[in-house]
């Protein structure tokens, strides 16, 4: 089959460059009256329309992303980020070293389980203040709150649940979880 | 469990991100990933790559957010990312032969489905022919259904040459996929 050529035009005079942004863009016709009744224009948009038919079904497939993608570009940029910070649990059999971005990640999600919450950033900090060296951490929190939840019950929920989850998890002792609701949105669940 | 999805603006999680706050980096990533992985698998034709280039422009987003000013939206600047890292990935894979492209999420009956492979087949390998800049132009366009000033601001050209460009794809295009029926 020969296509219509762009550049050129139809005995009508229609450009049939007009008519074929039209069926690649789908978009409405310059000229819809003429084009209704014109024998040459309905032959070349139809002619158009076949040929560019795999492209738009193309357009419209899904893609989906693979399922790994974001755990990949999380794990290169913790690489990125890291510094080097652990927590130290001195034991007569030998120490447990726990980095804190591990802390980090176990603050995150348990904050992130409390209803309410649509979002929890975490930061940590090793050894401050209280407790045995090396074995005591403070969680900093700073986290985007659901409208309409009353945040001074969301910041006791969280405490309470990261403290369990750290402890739990890793032997830490968690010295204060301290949380700041930084912004308030809607939010909805997923997949 | 059904995981949480926050609805705030992109920009309110770019403010965050730029703090050093990954979560928040992390629900761009979720967010763009399919356009990104969309638009790399367009562009590139393998799916192979395309995931590299994903990964990589997703990677490079994180490493120069902090130059991020807003000037234009974060969607347009990640696919100018995405266009850049295909650029360097195809650059460096100039020789290498395209891949089959797997056609993920469209399940359709077995005879119909051999049909639609070879034709989006057919139609990327025409398309991963054209020259770059006409196919960066026409990928946003097809694909990814951006405006002309939107796609002269991620390829940063003009409004005009990206209709210079888009002409030039269709009259390749024309010729390739009709000469082909």
């Amino acid at each position: 089959m020969t296509p219509p050529q762009e550049s050129s035009s139809l005995p009508c005079g229609t450009d049939v460059d007009e008519l074929t942004v039209q069926v690649v863009e789908r978009t409405p016709p310059l000229d819809p009256e003429h084009q209704a009744g014109c024998p040459y224009c309905r032959a070349a948009l139809a002619e158009l329309s076949v040929l560019w038919s795999p492209v738009h079904a193309l357009a419209e497939e899904d893609v989906v992303a693979p399922t790994d993608l974001v755990q990949r570009v999380l794990d290169e940029i913790q690489e990125l980020d890291y510094t080097g910070g652990r927590a130290v649990i001195a034991a007569v059999d030998g120490d447990t070293a726990i980095a804190v971005r591990v802390v980090a990640v176990i603050a995150r999600k348990a904050a992130d389980s409390v209803d309410g919450t649509l979002l929890a950033m975490s930061r940590v900090s090793a050894g401050v203040e209280v407790g045995a060296v090396g074995r005591s951490v403070v969680v900093q929190l700073d986290l985007i709150a659901a409208l309409g939840v009353h945040l001074p019950a969301l910041s006791t929920q969280i405490q309470r649940t990261v403290r369990d989850h750290v402890a739990a998890l890793t032997g830490l002792s968690v010295v204060a979880v301290d949380v700041s609701v930084v912004e308030v949105a809607e939010g909805i669940l997923g997949g | 469990m059904p995981s949480k999805q926050l609805q705030a603006d992109d920009s309110v999680l770019v403010r965050w991100a730029q703090d050093g706050h990954s979560e928040a980096f992390e629900q761009l990533v979720r967010r763009h990933r399919v356009r990104v992985y969309r638009t790399a698998l367009r562009l590139t034709g393998d799916a192979h790559t395309a995931d590299d280039v994903a990964q990589d422009a997703f990677i490079a987003a994180w490493r120069s957010l902090r130059l991020f000013r807003a000037e234009s939206s974060f969607t347009t600047w990640l696919y100018r990312i995405v266009v850049n890292q295909a650029t360097n990935s195809l650059r460096s894979r100039r020789d290498e032969p395209v891949d089959e492209v797997p056609v993920e999420g469209f399940h359709p009956g077995a005879d119909t489905e051999a049909i639609a492979r070879e034709g989006s087949q057919r139609v990327l390998s025409a398309i991963v022919e054209l020259p770059f800049e006409q196919r960066t132009a026409f990928v946003l366009r097809l694909f990814e259904d951006l405006t002309y000033e939107d796609i002269a601001q991620v390829l940063s050209i003009s409004p005009d040459a990206v209709r210079g460009r888009l002409h030039r794809a269709r009259n390749q295009l024309t010729k390739t996929l009709g000469g082909e029926r």
